[in-house]
Order: C-alpha cells, then sequence, then structure tokens
C-alpha cells in the first residue's frame, strides 16, 4: 500500500517535470515574448507600409479621376453614343493603372468596355455618390482581386459662382494587382524577419534553461548524496545571482548539519568508551573479589549462620555483578563495531544440544532439531543466541520451552536458518512487545533486581545482527506464551545481508 | 496540458493579424472630396435651364437652346428666354432625347389653353400664377418648378419666387439645388 502510492506519487510527479518542467517553460516564456514582440512589429509596420502603398495609390487616382472628368463637356440630357466615346477616352487614360469607367445618367447606363453595369461598384457606394454630390472609393476585394471604385459626381457651373449636379455620375473600377504584389512581398518580408528572431529567442532560451537548470541539478544531486550520508557533499559556489546565493545557503547548511552531527557523534563516542573503560577497570578488581568470594563460600558452613547467609549473598551478587561486566564489555565491543564474526561450518542441532548440555538445560528443553542442516556461522555467538533466548524463556516464561529449527528459502532464493524459542507462560504484553531487546528494559516495572543483567536479549539482537539476519518476539497464537524467531543466513557472510 | 492553452490563444492573437491580413482587405465607403466639375453645352446662362427628375426622384437639370438668346448674357440678368415660355416649356414635358435619358416632368399637366402668367412682386422677386392646383404637386415637383423659374430669371439662380395655383398660393421661396435628390 504504501509502496504502490510512493510509487504513483514519484509517477505523477515524474510526468509533471517531463510535460512541463522549468526549462519548457523557460523556452515557451521566451518564444511567447518573442513572438508577441516580433509579431506586433511585423504587424504594426506591415499595416502602416501597406496602408501608405495604398494611400498613395488610391489619392493617385481619385485626383487624376478627377482632373480628367473635368476636361470633358457634356450635353444635358447625356446623349449615350457620346458617353461611351467619352468613357472609352478616359478608359485609355488611367492612372496610376489602367481603369473601366462606367457612367450612370437617369435611366442611362453605359461603360468602357462590353458590360455597360459592373459587377465591382458596391450599392453603397452608389448610393453615396447619387446622395452627396462628393467624390468617394471603396476598396474591393472580388474573387480574391482588390479593386478600387471611385464614384465621382459631375456637377456644372450653372451661373458664375453655381454649380448644380448634373446628375450624372462616372465611376472608375480600377484593379491593383501591382499593390495587391507589394503588400504580399511587404507580408512575407515580415513574416521572414519574425521567423530568424524566433530562432534567436530559442536559442537564447535554451542557453538561459542551461544557466539555470544547471545548478538545480546540483543542487539536487547534492541534496540527495547528503540524504544518503555524505555530510561533507558542497556545491561549488558560481557568480552572484540569486541560484549562487541558493548554493551558499545550501553550503552553510550543510556545515551547520555535519558539525552538528559531529558533535552528536563525538559525544556519543565519548560515552561509549566510557562504558567500555568503566567496564575494563570493574573487571579487575571483580577478578580479585570472585576468588575470594570462593574461598569465603568454601569457608562458609563453618561460621554461624547469619554470617553464612551474609558471605553467600556477597558470593551471589560479585557473580551477577561479573556477569554484567561481561555483558557490557560485549554490548561496547557491538557498538565500537569491533565485534568480529569468526565463521565455520557446522552441524547446528548439535550445536545447539551442545549448548543446552553445557547449562544442564537438556531436561527442561523440549526440541525439535532435524539432523542435517549445516551453516555457516560463528559458532560462540550462536551459542549466546539460543542460551539467552532459553534462559530468557526459563526465566520468564512457563515450562515447557521448545526449541525448534528448519530452514526456509527467501523471496531471493537465498536459503535462511529459522530458530524458535517458545514457551507457554503468559507471554509478552502488547506494550511491552516493541522494547524487548531494548537495553536494561524491564518488563515487570516492580522486579528491579532481575537475575539476568538485563542485556541478554539486547546482546542476541547484536549477534543476530552481525550474522545478517533478525530476530522478533512475538506471543503464540491464542495467548499461549512467548516466541522468540531468530532468522539468519544459511551461509553468513555468502548471502547478502 | 491546462497551462498551454493560454499560451496557444495568445500565440494565435498574435499570428492572426499577421497571417489573415496579409493581402490588400476591402474598406468601406470611403469621402474623397469635391465632386468634378465639368462644363456643359450649351453654356446655361445662354441657354434653356429646365429641371426633369429621373426615375429614382432627383432633380435633373436639362439644357436646351434658346432661339433667340444672346450669346454672351450681362451679368445677374435673364438669359434672354423668358420665364412664362420656360414654364410653359416645363409643363409641356420632356422631349425625345430626354425621355430616352429616362427623365420625366412629375407635373401635371396645363388644362386646354392655360398658360402662366409672370409679374413682378411688389416686395421684390416674381410672381407666376399656374392654372393648375398647387396641392397637385409634390415637393420635388415644387423644386422644379421653382428653381426652373429662378434660373429663368438670373444666372445664379438667387430670385425669390411666389407661386399661385387656383386656390391656393405660397412663397416666397428660393431655388435650393443643395437638397439632393429629396
Amino acid at each position: 500500500m504504501r509502496f504502490g502510492a510512493s510509487r504513483r506519487r514519484t509517477r505523477a510527479t515524474g510526468e509533471r517535470r517531463r510535460s512541463f518542467g522549468l526549462r519548457t517553460r523557460l523556452v515557451l516564456a521566451f518564444l511567447l515574448v518573442a513572438a508577441v514582440s516580433a509579431g506586433t512589429t511585423a504587424a504594426l509596420t506591415f499595416r502602416e507600409v501597406r496602408n501608405a502603398v495604398l494611400a498613395t495609390a488610391q489619392d493617385t487616382a481619385v485626383s487624376s479621376f478627377r482632373d480628367q472628368v473635368r476636361e470633358l463637356d457634356f450635353f444635358l440630357p447625356v446623349n449615350t453614343t457620346e458617353l461611351v466615346g467619352t468613357l472609352r477616352t478616359l478608359a485609355r487614360n488611367g492612372r496610376p493603372h489602367p481603369w473601366y469607367v462606367y457612367a450612370e445618367y437617369g435611366s442611362v447606363r453605359a461603360s468602357s468596355g462590353t458590360n455597360p453595369t459592373s459587377t465591382v461598384i458596391t450599392p453603397e457606394l452608389r448610393r453615396t455618390a447619387h446622395a452627396d454630390p462628393q467624390g468617394s472609393f471603396q476598396r474591393v476585394v472580388k474573387d480574391g482581386v482588390p479593386y478600387l471604385t471611385i464614384g465621382m459626381p459631375v456637377v456644372f457651373e450653372l451661373g458664375a459662382s453655381t454649380v448644380a449636379p448634373t446628375g450624372i455620375v462616372l465611376y472608375a473600377v480600377m484593379p491593383m494587382p501591382e499593390e495587391q504584389a507589394n503588400v504580399e512581398a511587404l507580408a512575407a518580408a515580415a513574416r521572414d524577419g519574425a521567423l530568424p528572431g524566433l530562432a534567436v529567442a530559442l536559442v537564447a532560451a535554451l542557453v538561459a534553461a542551461r544557466g539555470v537548470l544547471r545548478p538545480v541539478r546540483e543542487l539536487r544531486q547534492a541534496a540527495r548524496s547528503m540524504g544518503s550520508g555524505r555530510l561533507d557533499t558542497r556545491i561549488a559556489v558560481r557568480g552572484s545571482d540569486e541560484l549562487a546565493d541558493l548554493a551558499r545557503t545550501f553550503n552553510e547548511s550543510a556545515g551547520e548539519l555535519e558539525r552538528s552531527v559531529n558533535e552528536l557523534r563525538e559525544a556519543e563516542e565519548r560515552a561509549r568508551r566510557f562504558a567500555s573503560d568503566v567496564s575494563h577497570e570493574l573487571r579487575n578488581p571483580l577478578a580479585g573479589m570472585l576468588a575470594v568470594t570462593e574461598v569465603l563460600d568454601e569457608g562458609a558452613n563453618r561460621l554461624d549462620s547469619d554470617t553464612a547467609r551474609a558471605v553467600r549473598l556477597i558470593s551471589t551478587e560479585t557473580g551477577k555483578l561479573a556477569v554484567l561486566v561481561e555483558d557490557l564489555m560485549e554490548i561496547s565491543r557491538f557498538d565500537a563495531r569491533a565485534a568480529e564474526l569468526n565463521t565455520d561450518e557446522i552441524d547446528v542441532a548439535e550445536t545447539i544440544r551442545r549448548t543446552l548440555g553445557q547449562r544442564r538445560w537438556t531436561d527442561l528443553v523440549r526440541t525439535e532439531l532435524p539432523d542435517g542442516i549445516r551453516a555457516v556461522l560463528d559458532p560462540r555467538r550462536f551459542d549466546v543466541v539460543v542460551a539467552n533466548l532459553v534462559g530468557n524463556a526459563l526465566r520468564h516464561g512457563g515450562a515447557p520451552v521448545t526449541v525448534t529449527l528448519r530452514t526456509t528459502t527467501g523471496a531471493d532464493g537465498t536459503a535462511w536458518l529459522v530458530t524458535e524459542v517458545a514457551d507457554r507462560g503468559p507471554g509478552i504484553r502488547p506494550d511491552v512487545l516493541p522494547h524487548i531487546f531494548h537495553r536494561f528494559y524491564k518488563a515487570d516495572a516492580a522486579r528491579t533486581r532481575s537475575v539476568g543483567s538485563g542485556l541478554g536479549l539486547a546482546i542476541t539482537l547484536e549477534n543476530v545482527r552481525l550474522h545478517g539476519g533478525t530476530v522478533r518476539a512475538a506471543n503464540g497464537p491464542g495467548g499461549t506464551g512467548a516466541v522468540f524467531t531468530v532468522e539468519m543466513p544459511l551461509r553468513t557472510g555468502e548471502a547478502p545481508a | 496540458m491546462r497551462p498551454r492553452r493560454p499560451a496557444l490563444v495568445t500565440l494565435a492573437a498574435v499570428a492572426a493579424p499577421l497571417l489573415g491580413g496579409c493581402g490588400v482587405p476591402g474598406t468601406g465607403v470611403i469621402g474623397a472630396g469635391a465632386p468634378a466639375t465639368a462644363a456643359v453645352y450649351p453654356y446655361p446662362p445662354t441657354g434653356m435651364v429646365l429641371f426633369l427628375r429621373s426615375a429614382d426622384g432627383q432633380a435633373m437639370p436639362v439644357v436646351r437652346f434658346a432661339e433667340d438668346a444672346p450669346d454672351v448674357p450681362g451679368p445677374g440678368d435673364s438669359p434672354g428666354v423668358s420665364t412664362q415660355q420656360t414654364v410653359a416649356e416645363l409643363f409641356a414635358g420632356p422631349l425625345e432625347e430626354e425621355r430616352a435619358a429616362g427623365l420625366t416632368d412629375g407635373l401635371p399637366d396645363f388644362p386646354f389653353e392655360g398658360i402662366p402668367l409672370v409679374e413682378r412682386h411688389p416686395s421684390g422677386g416674381v410672381e407666376v400664377r399656374l392654372p393648375i392646383d398647387l396641392g397637385d404637386l409634390d415637393a420635388l415637383g415644387r423644386r422644379q418648378v421653382v428653381c426652373t423659374i429662378a434660373f429663368t430669371e438670373d444666372a445664379e439662380g438667387r430670385t425669390r419666387v411666389w407661386l399661385r395655383g387656383i386656390e391656393t398660393a405660397f412663397g416666397p421661396v428660393v431655388c435650393d439645388l443643395a437638397a439632393g435628390g429629396g
């Protein structure tokens, strides 16, 4: 469950980074800015130039048309035949490009071409030309070809200072192919100018993204390196930007962390050495005391009963003290990582039998020891493990104590040696279970004076760990006593720890 | 996917005017200054100027040759054709050539033997009596009559005109050519 969730999270963030990472965002932002600025500049320039080109052509055409119409003379009413001749003359003088000329007078429609009316001239232009005696023009795009259409009402002088509309409206229709070509060339030029700009922006964006992403990548690697325990990891600080500040801060934090951890380690080391030194210092006086108590024990029978009890008490307590000191020294060796494995290939069942026999427990303990299981392990330490667990079961659990031996195969194909020590006592209280392997942990707070040193299970745990194995405590099915299970690789030193 | 959409929209918004408006776009109708003044034959002050109408309701001036008109009229003078004659000609309707161009008079006909009478008005200007009911004239018809009279009376057409019909009369009116087609 937890594994699945973490994998899902990893995949989600991974996809997010790939699809829309810092690099993509930077490049997109650069491109967007470049596109907007290049596009806007190109579009504005293009529009201005286009309008100028078109305005020039239009102004020329309108004023030229007006000037040419001014040269004309008409009868009123207009003679249609003469009108067509006039229009043909006009059509030859189109400027800046040739144009078609159309005329409307009353119901007369005439043109310089074959068709008397134009399909290009819009009703709006006609309405404007008739309603208002003003020149006007309109640009019309028909079938992809732009036309300039000019409507020019004709007025005449009635008196010396009075003009009146003649009712004649002349139209010029001028295709603008040259302007269209110019404008299209202009648009192509604007586009071609903008594209290299975008390419340059892309290169700049990639360079900038690299400049930002490289420190970020270094930072990530450094953070991961620190997380895996290399506290001396530092980042090279380049430049003086925000990323350099970040790197500097990271280095300072890493330095602080390293200092704190070193202080803690030194304090721990000092405490450990102190425990070790104390045990060593206690060992020699204790050896002397043990020798003396043996002599006292032998002579206790000759003393009066009170004194004899006192002497035996001293003797017992001194023995316990010696065991405690031995255990302390053992655990100090583990803490100092001075404990070494001296492996040998042994018959496991035989070893366990010998362990029980040496301590005269053979009659107290039931065994299920299949013969022929051979393992590579440290015989002395395995002896300590079995003795501690059986001793613990005998002291705190209820008879009968059972030692079971078997082998299993792990998920990765390695063979494991499984040793179980079970008793039929009251079991272990659930609140005690997590702490049972802690040093000097007393399951029963009232029972301060334990028979053991309080280090037995801790030493067991260290010994099993040294073999690359695990030990766990549990309650048997149905509350039927405690079960300690030791799992060790069948071939210590060859199997992965 | 979500943050990419606004970027695309912006890009499209930028690209649209670039790619869309590449050619020559059309426009609306744009004013382009004064109309063209052309010469008319005969020179109006030496001819008979009548205001007819086109099918789409515009006043259309025609200039007819006046048989006994002087070649060069004096300033402010009548072109030599009498107002009575021009009004009679106007009500007589368009000639063949004018009809061919789609022009009509749009005026009621005079009754048999009916003639217009022209006299000076005491407060200045001219008063024309018409043998018709003025209610039969529409607005364009009145303008045709008034302008025809005014431009016959003087070359600039500024004479004030009184019209008197069978029952009604109105005036003074000044010819207003700027009223357009209305």
